[in-house]
């Protein structure tokens, strides 16, 4: 065959999206005047383009510097997988009638665990707390 | 005309001022006066960690302590009513308030108001970069390391006037403003022959103003509600410049053609990523009526009109719906809809100053005129936002017994396109839906719900010859070098396999069982699977199946407390077929 | 304003006076029975009815009433033979066991216009919900109602607000829900509580969006119940007018719906997209030829003077099957032409 432009190879390609979703939550009214809660949110998300499988005899012939079969890797450059992870603890005092202190412990976690384009692992973690007046 | 307005104008008001003090007494016992709420003053601290973007995409998440209040308070005195609220989060980014003001059941004003962040990614575009020895394939951050975080907010208050001794017919009139602004990110490329990818920061300032204003006319058996809409949006935001780079030859790497690519650096700095203003109005009239029988009929009327306002290129829509439902003895309930909505948006001719070869053979040639087989380039760009969309619905719902529902009924719909190979769409939709609750069981409550929906679609949207059959299809260069041989509109020109993300058929089944044996325990478990495919394709087959599983516990061992456990798991898989040409441009 | 619309105006208004009087409201309840007025109801139900006193039914005015001006009567039917009776609850019509459309009978007696005009033969109508499976009329800013979680009140588990449980601060009046949103849709769409909740999603769990924001669960024109007279993309561009157009160079997928690419849920890639790139755009166009091309292994020289070529021979394919939209950007659409001829300046890079 002479060298030049040949046709074209093709191959039926997939895409995998894969979520594990959990939550948990608790609410505690330990007496009138104190209650304590909790919230847990975990998933798991992956997305992947399945290998491709093109056959490089197909492209004998194919202009010099030019490569077929490694094209089967490319699912990998745009595979997803990321942890994430959020908890929220906290608790309700009311210490006198009308006040009420509140306190929230926050945590959240984002793991990336196949970087895409840069890596995104991120972290927060914090607490919210203050007193309300109730009228 | 200016004496007719005149005198409905000054009625109107008349009859506005004239009501608005003489409240009528309240219905039966009057309301108590009362008041309550809270007011919260606190912290909130944050210790943060890496990128942001993702764990706190929508979250100031400043680092440190910050100060927090926050309000909730009503107040009734009769029928006049204010509630107010208030979350200030420790940054003037992150806030949001409403107020709800009614007076005498006569007039009403809510303002809501909410600011927050939304973090961006920040490409840094270190996938380009590779090379040849000739052409490059490379990247240029002229931002590296910036931080994108626009601001989002938004004020929408509403008001709603009752007029007085003619308490059938409301006014209501509402504005919405919403800005974004912040830096973005722009990208460009410049190519011919490398591929030069660059990005720089774009701070963007887009405004938007909503007026709304209509009147409702309520009568016992039934009720017109018109409304009209104006939108106006503006960019603010300077448009990013670029010079496109030289378009060389791709072995010899200098600039031996003309512009082969339409522009490039001849043309000086180009405008980016721009965004258009934009202005839309809108008419809406929806009218409703009870007809004997308990039946009801209602239908709806809108036309609207949208303009980009930096071409000048506009988008008429005009629609109307018809519904139209009645029981049938006692346990049956029909309804049928028509809907019809029509787009008619602009053709535009795109204004080009085609290049012409500066050397070689063909120079001082157009493309078309150095490659006859060619044809001649039609720039006149049809829009494909044009189309007509009419759908028919039949529906059944029947109580079976107490708390037991089934539910089924037929759709057809057809998208007609003005200006699209796939001229028209028909889709056939069958469905059906069933409830049943039991209750006061030994067994305890349980409910069950099973929905099931097929689409039937003849010629779905697609991509027509998107790209070369699988089959391999030889075209033998003139020469042995590769640039010498098959040219783009060829390869183009010798597509045949069409592609789409869309079905022909469509079923779609979601199983649902709750159990609750007693007060402090309740199961549940859920199931949704799509199975979507389109096999009529002319040279492959797509498919999509979609598993939702899922179950939640919610359990109560004390009277005081409660946990609730779900778990939810979804796969989803998709096959599609991949074409790349064998070519070397 | 012109001549027409004012000729329109009038024909709407003269015919009013006529329907204007309405011959009154449902009944409900024994026929024999009479009104006997809020004060009795509250003699028996005096907990609901220090609630419902500061509920916006308990503001309603004498013309907002039908056949009676006690508002307890008003929606669950003349009491007498109900206190006659001790309070025998089959003399009074109290809702409980009713769907559907007679559970919505007496709400639909005066909410007939507006949102709620086409909730008869509404999907949530259809399916044998009534008003009350997601209101609670009775319930206001005064007190909250008992109910199995404790811990649901005027935000749900807001932590922005320290999950703080006002013992006097009710729902928001608005819309008086039994639960607030999200959390009061994810008793029957349970699968969207998990999606709300993937990486990449709308601000709902941050509580700066709700379901109503798009959705009009009361019913529409638009299936799945949204809030687009014109249709989807229309309502999308109301918050992303950015996209709305009408472009010289459009994209036509898009005009097709944005849930072609976008899962507005939630959905695993960025920014809402169903699939990550480059599969997403791939299911519709063929690769770049050039990712058959393979680099050369050693370091090359850019003309910002900067060298590079960290991925060697696999450079080329890299970049091409990475992210499409790193090279157009402009996916939604564009006035600015793109370079190419053969394209004719629609490839969207610009």
């Amino acid at each position: 065959m002479t060298a030049g432009q040949f046709g074209s190879l093709s191959d039926m390609m997939t895409y995998s999206v894969r979520n594990h979703t959990a939550f948990i939550a608790a609410n505690y009214q330990v007496s009138e005047r104190f209650s304590l809660f909790a919230n847990l949110v975990f998933n798991d998300g992956r997305g992947s383009l399945g290998n491709l499988e093109l056959d490089p005899t197909q492209a004998e012939g194919a202009p010099p510097g030019f490569n077929y079969r490694d094209i089967s890797e490319i699912g990998r450059y745009s595979a997803l997988s990321i942890g994430r992870t959020q908890q929220m603890y906290g608790f309700n005092w009311e210490f006198a009638p009308n006040w009420v202190a509140s306190v929230v412990g926050y945590y959240a976690n984002y793991v990336d665990r196949h970087p895409w384009l840069f890596e995104t692992d991120g972290r927060t973690a914090g607490v919210h707390g203050g007193i309300s007046y109730i009228f | 005309m200016k004496r007719t307005t005149t005198a409905l104008s000054t009625t109107l008001l008349l009859l506005a001022l004239g009501g608005a003090a003489a409240a009528q007494e309240s219905a039966g016992s009057p309301p108590p006066d009362g008041s309550g709420g809270h007011f919260f003053v606190g912290t909130r601290g944050l210790d943060n960690a890496n990128y942001l973007g993702k764990v706190s995409e929508y979250d100031t998440a400043r680092q440190g302590l910050r100060p927090s209040v926050g309000t909730n308070f009503w107040i009734q005195r009769g029928s006049t009513f204010l509630d107010v609220n208030g979350e200030f989060r420790g940054d003037a980014r992150d806030q949001q308030y409403g107020v709800d003001f009614q007076v005498g059941r006569y007039l009403r004003i809510r303002s809501y108001f909410v600011q927050f962040l939304h973090r961006l990614d920040h490409d840094p575009l270190k996938d380009f970069d590779a090379g040849k020895g000739g052409p490059l394939v490379w990247h240029e951050d002229h931002a590296p390391g910036v931080d994108y975080l626009p601001n989002y907010n938004e004020v929408t208050t509403r008001l709603e006037f009752t007029v007085p001794h003619a308490e059938w017919l409301r006014f209501h009139a509402g504005h919405r403003s919403y800005q974004r602004h912040g830096p973005v990110q722009a990208r460009t490329i410049a190519h011919c022959s490398s591929c030069h990818v660059q990005a720089v920061t774009k701070n963007i300032d887009q405004r938007t103003h909503e007026f709304t204003g209509g009147v409702s006319l309520r009568f016992h058996n039934f009720s017109v509600d018109y409304e009209y809409l104006n939108r106006q949006f503006n960019e603010r935001g300077e448009t990013p410049m670029m010079l496109y780079d030289a378009s060389i030859h791709p072995v010899k790497l200098i600039p031996i053609f003309g512009n082969r690519v339409s522009f490039d650096d001849r043309d000086g700095p180009l405008p980016f990523s721009m965004v258009p203003d934009g202005r839309k109005s809108r008419h809406s009239l929806r009218a409703r009526a009870a007809l004997p029988g308990d039946a009801k009929l209602s239908g709806a009327f809108t036309s609207a009109s949208l303009t980009n306002k930096f071409t000048g290129l506009g988008a008429d829509t005009w629609g109307w719906n018809g519904k139209f439902t009645i029981p049938i003895g006692k346990r049956l309930q029909f309804l049928t809809r028509a809907r019809q909505t029509d787009v008619d948006a602009d053709d535009v001719f795109v204004e080009i100053q085609e290049p012409t070869a500066i050397a070689g053979p063909h120079a001082g040639l157009t493309y078309p005129e150095a490659y006859p087989d060619f044809g001649s380039a039609s720039f006149m760009r049809y829009s494909v936002r044009s189309r007509n969309r009419f759908s028919w619905k039949g529906e059944l719902s029947a109580r079976l017994a107490r708390y037991t529902t089934l539910r089924g009924g037929y759709e057809f719909i057809r998208l007609k396109r003005d200006n699209f190979e796939i001229a028209r769409t028909d889709t056939n939709r069958l469905y059906f839906t069933f409830y049943s609750r039991r209750r006061d069981t030994v067994g305890g409550d349980w409910s069950w719900r099973l929905r099931y929906r097929f689409d039937d679609v003849n010629d779905p949207f697609l991509h027509h010859k998107a790209t070369l059959p699988p089959a391999l299809q030889p075209y033998p260069s003139p020469n042995l070098s590769p640039f010498a041989g098959l040219q783009y509109y060829k390869l183009y020109a010798a597509r045949q396999a069409d592609l789409t993300a869309f079905p022909t058929k469509a079923h779609t089944v979601e199983p649902t069982v709750t159990w609750m044996p007693s007060m402090r325990f309740s199961a549940s478990l859920h199931y949704r699977y799509r199975n979507l495919k389109n096999d009529e394709l002319n040279r492959s087959e797509w498919k999509r199946s979609v598993h939702l599983p899922g179950v939640e516990l919610w359990f109560a061992p004390l009277e005081r407390l409660d946990f609730t456990v779900a778990y939810t798991f979804h796969n989803e898989h998709s096959e599609s077929l991949f074409g790349i040409p064998v070519y070397d441009g | 304003m012109t001549r027409r619309s004012l000729c329109l105006m009038w024909i709407v208004l003269c015919p009013a006076a006529v329907f204007a009087a309405g011959d009154g409201g449902q009944k409900a309840g024994p026929a024999q029975a009479s009104y006997v007025g809020e004060e009795a109801c509250a003699n028996c139900h005096a907990d609901l009815a220090e609630q419902f006193g500061y509920s916006m039914h308990a503001r309603l005015k004498e013309w907002e009433m039908r056949d009676t001006l006690s508002k307890c009567e008003s929606c669950h039917g003349p009491g007498s033979l109900h206190v006659e009776n001790s309070g025998d609850p089959s003399y009074i019509y109290n809702f409980k066991g009713e769907e559907g459309r007679e559970a919505s009978r007496a709400c639909m007696s005066c909410h007939y216009s507006t949102h709620a005009a086409d909730w008869p033969g509404s999907v949530h109508f259809m399916a044998g919900l009534g008003c009350g499976d997601c209101h609670k009329i009775h319930q206001s800013r005064r007190v909250l109602l008992p109910s199995a979680n404790p811990f649901v009140g005027a935000r749900g588990r807001n932590p922005e607000l320290g999950a703080v449980r006002p013992r006097r601060a009710g729902p928001p009046e608005t819309a008086s829900l039994a639960k607030p949103e999200p959390e009061i849709c994810f008793d029957c769409h349970r699968e969207k509580r998990a999606q709300i909740n993937y990486s990449s999603h709308h601000p709902i769990i941050e509580r700066r969006m709700k379901c109503s924001n798009c959705h009009e669960v009361h019913g529409s024109d638009e299936e799945p119940l949204l809030r687009a007279p014109e249709g989807l993309n229309e309502m999308c561009t109301s918050c992303h007018p950015a996209q709305q157009g009408p472009f010289v160079f459009e994209h036509a997928a898009v005009e097709e719906g944005c849930t072609t690419c976008h899962n507005p849920h939630g959905s695993v890639a960025n920014n809402l997209l169903a699939q990550n790139e480059p599969f997403l755009c791939l299911q519709c166009h063929e690769a770049h030829f050039h990712i058959g091309r393979e680099g050369i292994d050693t370091p090359i020289d850019r003309p910002t003077g900067v060298t590079g070529n960290p991925y060697g021979a696999a450079g080329w394919r890299r970049a091409f099957t990475t992210k499409c939209t790193s090279c157009h950007p402009s996916v939604h659409g564009s006035d600015l032409p793109s370079q190419g001829i053969t394209s004719r300046g629609g490839s969207l890079t610009r």
